[in-house]
Parts: structure tokens; sequence; C-alpha cells
């Protein structure tokens, strides 16, 4: 049973940093009808500014940096380049594959400055761990499960009474309604670009800290795990990621745990275990588990 | 549709120059470039079926290398011999390479089949990400299922021969043609031309005849095509069958260019550089495909092999950008352009030039006003 | 419309270059001509030549990874072996020739790895480096029609019978055993001991593997195995499953910040028992990461390829050549190993020339004639290349992690008469 749980309490502070990052996917899809693969250097850039300004700043600060960073970052990427191709109606297909190219570019100049070197993001938690009831989970999961919270109910908050927020939703709703009553659109859209950022810069530093050991050339690849995470709950809602992210964190922390009595089905399942869940979520519920029917008619 | 050259006699000579140039390459590239056109040809073949699906019938796929993997591997397993010489080498069924590849190609569209289900019931990007699936699951069973695929290290795949002429550097052992020696790439690349032809001459039909444009008509809307009695679930299906065996006969070809092929060459990334090449083409365009899959897959290769000619590229090794980068570097620079700037990909920069060459007035000083159409 | 003449043009300008570079290739059939063994008629020597040699130069392929997920352990190499050949040409070289270096970089693709050995392959005399056992197993065939010599950048057992492949020292089966030996020599692990492993799929997980199961069968123990991929980087799940089974020690197929990984959550999660790491697990780079401390009290590293600091002459001038060219780079064992492979190469060559012969046969021969030298120290043993199907070398270096250039510090040489 202990296992279980531990796997069980590694699976969810996981799942909180996948969800962080289904989040931004999410937040983009609905402001913007963009599927952000982008998303993944972004994160590597929040590590990776982490890693190189926490000796001068300190942790905290250098987080902070790295936020408003990733956030700047964000939104010119869809003010620049994403921007002209949905003015002109690109379709959802097209758009994705924009930032798909956007993703090699950003991802190439990151790994080619990280060059051979592992990055620590000096992130104060170290390798301390807390015990709970027999359950060992490192500090840094607890923190980013705090900041995962904290962020997902502040962003639930905005959501619904900032005018942001309630633009947002408009705007997602019906765009041209929206437009009509005054809502600026590519506002709203560089806004939700930008809060995408701000938390793929979060998620880029819980995911590079203990118990991994900083950053590598291969932490772009990081943030495509929570892409299942991301579509299983639903690619317009924001509870959908949350949920998604959990998910996914448990069920690759119990094929992990459970490996050895699970090798009959080859080992390293971890892998492709989010992909197995995703694909029986869709075939039960075509549009995730919360999406809305309508936004698969493109 | 597209528009034609102005004289259908300039057009056939066009072509005909064309195929000649082609058919005389071997004689003259070296090994390098031999290798490089089987890659881009195998990917070609491929692209061709990636394109039949998404463009034409508008079904968003990222599991294409899924598909590529059955046909390399099933070729390799149907042809390799049942009791291998080489101790722990991966066993196979013995057929003659033929059957082995018409077999592998079959397998393929049989896959393809039993995934149409699910496409029928997924839409759009739903569809795209959960195909995502298939890489996964297929990438795990290439590294796990070892008696069948060799594991980690991947298996052999036996070379193609026909009616006794083997497509490898023997048997005939020295075919020599006028000084050259015609050894396993150079028999391979006339193989790949045939593949190509076929698979452009069907992809052509395809796309003119009923079911090619039912296909369109579901793609554009799946109301409309039900409406018109078009069964939306039987050609999302036989749309995906069909790319799935262009995928696998790929992936025949990309074993024999190979002659060995491990999991590394079918994963994630794979998947999504098919997409690239047919964007980059144009979405719908079988020769855009084509171009878009050479372009791509030439692209790092011929960028290393003249790195030192390069302003701002290092030599490999020093300190700096690498070739290997600076074509990452161009491969996303040219997905982010063409989306932006030529959203018909190459194929419709190709149209674009030939309308301008029609259009083009005595003097170049002024430009004629195009409206987009 | 200027927007997409400009783009028109560019994709024209492109498509020239291109072309003419295809062109420029020329007609191959004098080329095909060039090799072979025509025999040197030059007054130098009387030496047979064939491909990649000319009466003044040898040409050498680097086929390696500078880009893709193992350019963090191709770099180094790649400047050790530079480094060397610097050096050795300076000295004049081998066999009267000096020694040129075309160093690929396939960035981890098999596919570009091919292509890029069509073209080294017209141009070499033998491989200097080859890394990735994807791009190894795509190549092996080709390697032995060609009768390349290529000297990997890894320690699989499985490629030992194969004559065209040179592995420089011990193997990962016995890097692993040797590590696991030393450890109970030091009355760390006792008779029946249980050892989990966490090990990479692929060859250089199942090698490894192969030496901890062999430990244990010797020792009436047994192992817990765990396998994971390239690309996982929290070890949590899989440390928790085996301190659930309780294990004695912790051995590690692993990449470096897998090692951090593994080592600082079973530090941190009571799972203080010893892991043995094989060569590739160390980067110095470790001590910096949240695990350093616990890393240099639970790891033990075991490798053939001399520490950065080893105090021997061969490493020694590696070591000041390094931090005289890149005084600002990290000192990696990577360095060592790559001047180690230049200073092997240069030994098969140098037999080569002695035995008259520089063709690719010649120099495959010559370096299964190798026999008896340490390289001054740049490998923990003498290495024996003419029992082939079997490991240059039993013996390894056991070190473990320290604050010195190269981050290890030697505990012991391990292996060899003693384990036999």
């Amino acid at each position: 049973m202990n296992q279980f749980f531990t796997a069980l309490a590694l699976g969810l502070s996981l799942g909180t940093i996948y969800a962080l990052i289904a989040m931004g996917f999410v937040i983009v899809f609905k402001a913007t009808n963009v599927v952000n693969f982008a998303h993944a250097s972004v994160l590597m850039l929040g590590a990776y500014v982490v890693a190189t300004t926490s000796d001068d700043l300190g942790f905290y600060l250098a987080v902070l940096v790295a936020a408003v960073v990733c956030a700047v970052a964000a939104a010119l990427i869809d003010i620049v380049l994403v921007r002209p191709l949905r003015r002109r109606r690109g379709g959802i297909d097209a758009l994705a594959i924009l930032t798909i190219g956007i993703n090699v570019v950003l991802a190439t100049e990151l790994t080619r400055r990280v060059g051979t070197d592992i990055l620590p993001t000096g992130a104060p938690w170290g390798r301390d761990t807390v015990e709970f009831l027999g359950i060992t989970v490192p500090q840094t999961r607890i923190a980013a499960a705090v900041a995962a919270t904290i962020l997902m109910a502040a962003f639930a908050v905005a959501f619904k009474y900032s005018d942001w927020g309630i633009a947002m939703r408009s705007t997602a709703a019906d765009p041209e309604t929206a437009a009509l009553m005054g809502v600026r659109l590519s506002r709203i859209a560089a806004g939700a670009w930008a809060v995408s950022g701000l938390l793929a810069a979060i998620a880029g530093v819980f995911f590079t800290s203990f118990p991994a050991s900083g950053v590598t050339t291969t932490t772009y690849l990081l943030a495509l795990t929570a892409i299942p995470a991301a579509v299983l709950g639903g690619l317009d809602s924001v509870v959908g990621a949350v949920v998604g992210g959990l998910v996914i964190g448990v069920a690759v922390s119990m094929t992990t745990s459970y490996q050895g009595d699970l090798a009959f089905l080859g080992r390293g399942l971890n892998e492709m275990v989010p992909y197995v869940v995703l694909l029986l979520v869709l075939l039960w519920r075509p549009s995730g588990l919360f999406g809305s029917k309508e936004i698969t008619r493109v | 549709m597209s528009e034609r050259l102005r004289s259908p006699g300039a057009r056939r000579a066009l072509l005909l120059v064309g195929l000649v140039v082609l058919l005389i390459v071997p004689y003259f590239v070296e090994a390098f470039w031999l290798q490089v056109g089987l890659f881009c040809i195998a990917a070609a073949i491929a692209a061709v079926g990636l394109t039949l699906l998404v463009g034409i019938a508008g079904q968003l796929s990222l599991a294409h290398a899924f598909f590529v993997a059955i046909g390399a591997y099933g070729y390799s397993y149907l042809a390799a011999d049942p009791t291998p010489d080489i101790a722990d080498a991966p066993a196979g069924l013995g057929l003659p390479p033929v059957v082995a590849m018409i077999g592998a190609v079959l397998l393929a569209g049989v896959a393809g089949a039993l995934f149409s289900p699910i496409a029928g019931r997924l839409r759009g990007i739903y569809l795209g990400l959960a195909s995502l699936g298939l890489i996964f699951i297929g990438q795990h069973i290439l590294f796990n299922a070892t008696a069948l695929t060799g594991g980690f290290n991947g298996r052999d795949a036996e070379p193609f021969g026909l009616f006794g002429f083997s497509f490898s550097n023997d048997n005939p052992d020295d075919l020599v043609v006028l000084g050259v020696r015609y050894g396993m790439l150079e028999r391979l690349w006339y193989l790949g031309l045939a593949l190509l032809a076929l698979s452009w001459w069907y992809a052509r039909n395809l796309v003119a005849s009923r079911p090619g444009r039912a296909m369109q008509q579901v793609r554009d809307s799946e109301v409309a095509a039900s409406v018109m009695g078009v069964s939306v679930p039987v050609y999302k299906g036989a749309a995906f069958t069909v790319s799935s065996m262009y995928a696998a006969l790929g992936g025949v070809f990309l074993a024999l260019a190979f002659g060995r092929i491990v999991p590394d060459s079918f994963g994630f990334l794979v998947s999504i550089d098919f997409l690239v090449m047919i964007v980059i083409g144009g979405l719908g365009s079988i020769w855009g495909a084509v171009a878009g899959a050479v372009l791509i897959t030439a692209l790092p290769p011929v960028l290393q092999r003249y790195a030192d000619a390069l302003p701002l590229v290092v030599e490999a090794g020093g300190d700096g950008l690498q070739a290997s980068q600076a074509a990452r570097l161009l491969y996303g620079a040219a997905v982010v352009a063409v989306l932006i700037f030529a959203p018909q990909g190459l194929a419709g920069l190709g149209r674009k030039l030939a309308a301008r060459r029609t259009l083009r007035p005595p003097t170049t000083k002024v430009q004629p006003k195009e409206h987009t159409a | 419309m200027i927007r997409s003449t400009r783009v028109v043009a560019g994709w024209l300008a492109a498509g020239v270059v291109l072309v003419g570079a295809v062109a420029g290739c020329g007609g191959k059939g004098e080329e095909s001509g060039g090799g072979g063994d025509g025999g040197g008629g030059g007054d130098t020597a009387q030496v047979k030549t064939g491909p990649g040699v000319t009466d003044s130069q040898i040409t050498l392929g680097l086929l390696t990874d500078l880009t893709g997920v193992f350019g963090a352990l191709g770099k180094p190499i790649v400047q050790g072996t530079q480094l060397y050949w610097d050096q050795q040409n300076k000295n004049g070289g081998v066999c009267n020739r000096q020694v040129k270096l075309s160093v690929k970089d396939h960035g981890y693709d098999p596919q570009r790895a091919v292509v890029q050995y069509r073209d080294l392959s017209q141009n070499v005399a033998a491989l200097q480096q080859l890394l990735g056992s994807p791009m190894t197993a795509a190549l092996l065939s080709q390697l032995k029609t060609d009768q390349m010599l290529s000297v990997l950048a890894a320690w699989p057992s499985g490629l030992l019978d194969q004559e065209v492949v040179g592995i420089l020292g011990a193997t990962y089966d016995i890097e692993m055993y040797n590590a696991l030996n030393f450890l109970k020599q030091q009355g760390q692990l006792k008779q029946g001991a249980k050892i989990g492993h966490i090990y990479f799929e692929g060859d250089y997980g199942e090698s490894g593997l192969e030496g901890s199961k062999r430990f244990a069968e010797e020792n009436g123990g047994e192992v817990v195995e765990q396998k994971i991929k390239a690309t996982d980087e929290d070890m949590s799940g899989q440390v928790a499953a085996l301190k659930r089974e309780d294990v004695d020690a912790v051995a590690l197929s692993t990449s470096p910040t897998q090692t951090a990984s593994a080592v600082g959550v079973g530090a941190a999660q009571g799972l203080t028992v010893p892991y043995a790491g094989n060569g590739p697990t160390w980067d110095p780079a470790l001590l910096k990461s949240p695990a350093g401390e616990a890393v240099k009290k639970l790891l033990f590293v075991s490798g053939s390829t001399a520490p950065f600091n080893k105090d021997a002459p061969g490493p020694r001038r590696a070591a000041e050549a390094f931090t005289s060219k890149f005084p600002k780079e990290t000192p990696k064992v990577s360095v060592q190993l790559g001047w180690a492979q230049g200073r092997l190469m240069s030994e098969a060559l140098n037999q080569a020339c002695e035995n008259g012969d520089l063709t690719r046969e010649g120099i495959v021969k010559a370096f299964h004639e190798i026999q008896g030298t340490d390289l001054d120290g740049l490998v923990a043993g003498p290495l024996d290349y003419t029992n082939q199907g079997e490991p240059a070398s039993q013996v390894t270096h056991i070190s473990q992690p320290a604050d010195a250039p190269g981050g290890l510090k030697i505990l012991a040489t391990a292996g060899g008469n003693e384990s036999q």
C-alpha cells in the first residue's frame, strides 16, 4: 500500500507541473485557436534564464525575471509571427505548424547556448525531502504543487472577475460579437500568450530543479510530455488542463513504480503511457474530458 | 486547378529533359549525392501519401512515421531469411522481395484501416494529437518486440531483387556501364525513380477521380458531403488506408536505402518532418510534397558538406554555429516564412511564377497589379 | 507583391546554388580509380596506400554528435582528438604524413549518419570516432565491406567480435563488474547482495547489465532491473521502486543528468547505499548540481579512460594541451578519451606504416597487432587487440567524485589478474 501512496503522491506532484504546462496550452488555444508547440521552447527559455541568472540575482528574483522574459517572448511570438497568419484566417493546422517552425528556431538557439553543460537552477530546496506518513516527496515538488495551486487559483479568479478574463471568455465564445462590444481582440490574444509564457517559465523551473539535475540540451522535449495532459482534458478547458495534468502525472508515476510487475509489456513504458491514456479518453470523449464539442468545427 | 503552361508541347519537352537528367544522374554523381537522393525519394513517396490525407482529405495526422515504420519493418520481416546465418539476428518469412514489398504495403493498409474508426470519431486537431499516440506505441513496440524488430539495434533489410537481378552490390557482381560501376546505390536509384513515378501517377489519378473529389468534399464540409450522399466515415477510412500504404512504400524504400533500420528513424520528430514537408510544398499538391520532401531531406547533409564555404557557420567541432544547427534554423525559418508569406507553399510559388511569366509586360518596370484570387 | 517576389528570388537562388554544387562534382568515372591498391609511386616510402592516404597526408573521419542529444559527450571528445593530432602533426605526424581530421556532425540522426558516411567512405583511411549505437548498427555492414577501422566512442560488449570495430579498453560489462567487485573488496557489499540496476535501453545499458548480472551470479545475489529512456530526467519513481526492494547497492548505466537525479533522490529518500556507475555516467557539472554532495559520498565511477587529472605522462600532456587551448572550458574525462582515441589510432597507423601497408585492410590488420601498451597511462591497463572477440583490457579505473579538475579522484585500478 505504501508503494501505491508513494507513487500517488509523486504522481500528483508531478501532475501539477504538467497541469501548469497544459494550462498554458489551453489558454493560448482558447484565446487564439493555436495549438502552441513553441510552448516547449518557451519553457526551456524560462529554465535557462533562471539557471543563468540565479547566481547573481538570487533564485526568486531570477524566477521573476524569467517569468517576465517568457511572458514578453510569448507575446512577441504572437504579435510578430502568429498574428499575421491569424489575420489571414490561417487554419488551425497551419497555425499549429507555424508554431512548430518557431519552436525549432528557438530550441536550436537555446540548445546551442546550453552547449555541453548541465545548468542547475539554484533552487533553494536543494535535495531536501518531506516525509509524511511514510511517504517521501521532494520539497521541490511540494513547492511546485503549492505554486501551481496558487497560480491556478489566481488565474481562475482573474478569469472569472477581471476585465481581461471576461473579455477573453467572451472572445472565446464569440469573437465577432466580442469585437463589436469593443473588446480589443489582438490585446486579448497577446495577453493570453503572455500568461502562457509566464506559466511555462514557472513549470520550466520546477521541471529542471531537483529531482532533475538542471537545464540540458534536451530540456525543450519536456513540455512535449504535457501535450497529452492538455488534450485529454479538452483543449479549451482550463479545468480540463488541471485534471489532465494530474491524470497523466499519476499514470506516469504508477507505471514507473510498478515497472517490475508490468515487465511483460516491455520495459520503459512510462513514455508511452500518457499517449495510451490520451487515445482511450478521446475514444470515449472525442473532444476531451471537459472540452466543448463545437471547438472541432473548423 | 493549376494553370497550365501555354503550350502542351513545351511542357512535354521540359518533362522529357527532366526525365533524361534524372536517368543519367547515377553516371555522374558521387555516392554521397546518390545516398541523399535515395532518402529524398523515400521521403517523397511517403510525403505524397500524407498530402493526400492532410491536403486532399483534410485529416490531420502526426502518425505518418508509424506507418512508414510498418512498411520498413514489414518488408524486412517478410523478406528476411527464416533461419538467419548470424546468431540472434531477428528471423523472417523468407518471401521473395517483391512479394515482401507488396505484403508490407498491404500490412500498412490494414493498419490504416484499423485506425480509421478512431479517425472517424475524432476531428481536426484532436485527431492529429491523438494520432501522436500511434508514434509512441509504435516506438515502444519497435524497442521491445526484439524477436520481430531487433530492438534498439534494429534489423537488416534484405536487398531488393527482381527476376534474378539484385539491387545490391552483387548478383550481377560487377555491373559496369561505360566505365562506371553500378552498385547498390546506382541500382536503387532507378528502382526509386520507378516507385516514385508510380506513386505520382496513382496520386494524380486519385485526386482527379470520383473518390478523390469525394474526399475533398469531406475536407471542405462533412455535413455538405453527407448531404450529397458521400459516406463520410468510408472516405475518411479510405484516405487513411491509402495514405498508410504510401507511407509503407516509402518505408520499404527507406529500408532498402538504409540497408539496416533502427527505431530512431521512425520517431516523433520524423512525423513532424513529414508534416513540414507537405506544408512547405503546399498542402494538397503532389509535386509540392515531392519538392518539400527533397528540400527537408537534403538540406542538413548538403549544408554540412559545404559548411566551410558558408558564412557564419563554423567547422564541425569549433565554437559557434554548427552546420546542423544552421540547417535546423533554416528549417524552422522556412516553415515560418512559407506559412506567413506563401501559404500555398512551393506549389503556390510555382503557379505564381508560371502566371507571372505569361503576364509579364514588355517593359519590366511596370508590374501588373495582381489581385489575390 | 514585392514580398513574394523576394521569396521567389530567394528560393531560386537556393536552387541555383544546389544545382551548381551538383554540377561542381563532375563525373565520377575517373574518381573510382583513385583509391584501390595502386601502390604509392612516390619517393617517401615503400608503403601501399588506399583511400584517404596520400604521400603527405592521411585523412581520418569523425562521425559524431555535436548538436544532438549526445552533443555534450561528442564535443569534448572531438576537442581531445583534435588537440592530440595538432600536437602530433607538429612533431612530424605519422608515417611522414600529416593527419587531417574530417569531422561530421550527425546530430544523433541515423539517416544523416548514413549519408555522411557515404561522403567519408571515399575520402578517409579510417574512422577516428564513431558515436552512437543506432548509427553504428546502421553502418556496420558497410563498415565491414569497406574494411573501415572504426574507433567507437562507446564500450559495448556486443560488438567485440567485429573486426573493424575498435573499443578503447574494457567494455561496459567489465566496468560494472569491476566497480561492484571493488565495493565488495572494500567491504561495502556482502555475499548475496541485492543490486538495483537503472539502465538505458540499448547497447550501453544491456551491456552494463551483463556485468551486474555476472557479479550477482558469482556472489549468489540478484539484480533488480529498472530500464529507462534517454529522455527521462527524474529518477524518483525508479529509486522509490529500488528502495522498496531494499537493494544493497545501485548500479547505474545512465547519462550524467540521470546519475545526478538517481543519487540525489536516493540520498534524500534514505537509499544511502553505494552507487556504481559506468564511465559515461560522469560529468563534472554534477558537482554543481543539487546532488553534488551526495554524489561525492555515494558514487563510484568505473571506466577505462584516465580521469582528467590522472598523474601519468599521457593524461598530463592531454590536460596541459586542453587547459592552454581552452582555459575557460570545464575539463572533462571525454577530453582524455578523445586524446586517447587519437593515440590509439596513431599506434595503429604506425604499425601499419611499419608493415608497409596503409590501405584500409592494412590498418585493420595493424590494429589487431597492438599489444602491451597502456598509452602512457591514458587507459587503466595494457591493451591487447590481438584476440579478436575479447575485450582489449579487463582493467578499469575506479574513481570517486571530488573537487579536482575533471571532478574525479582515482581510488584504485580494478580488474585484470585478481578477478580471474
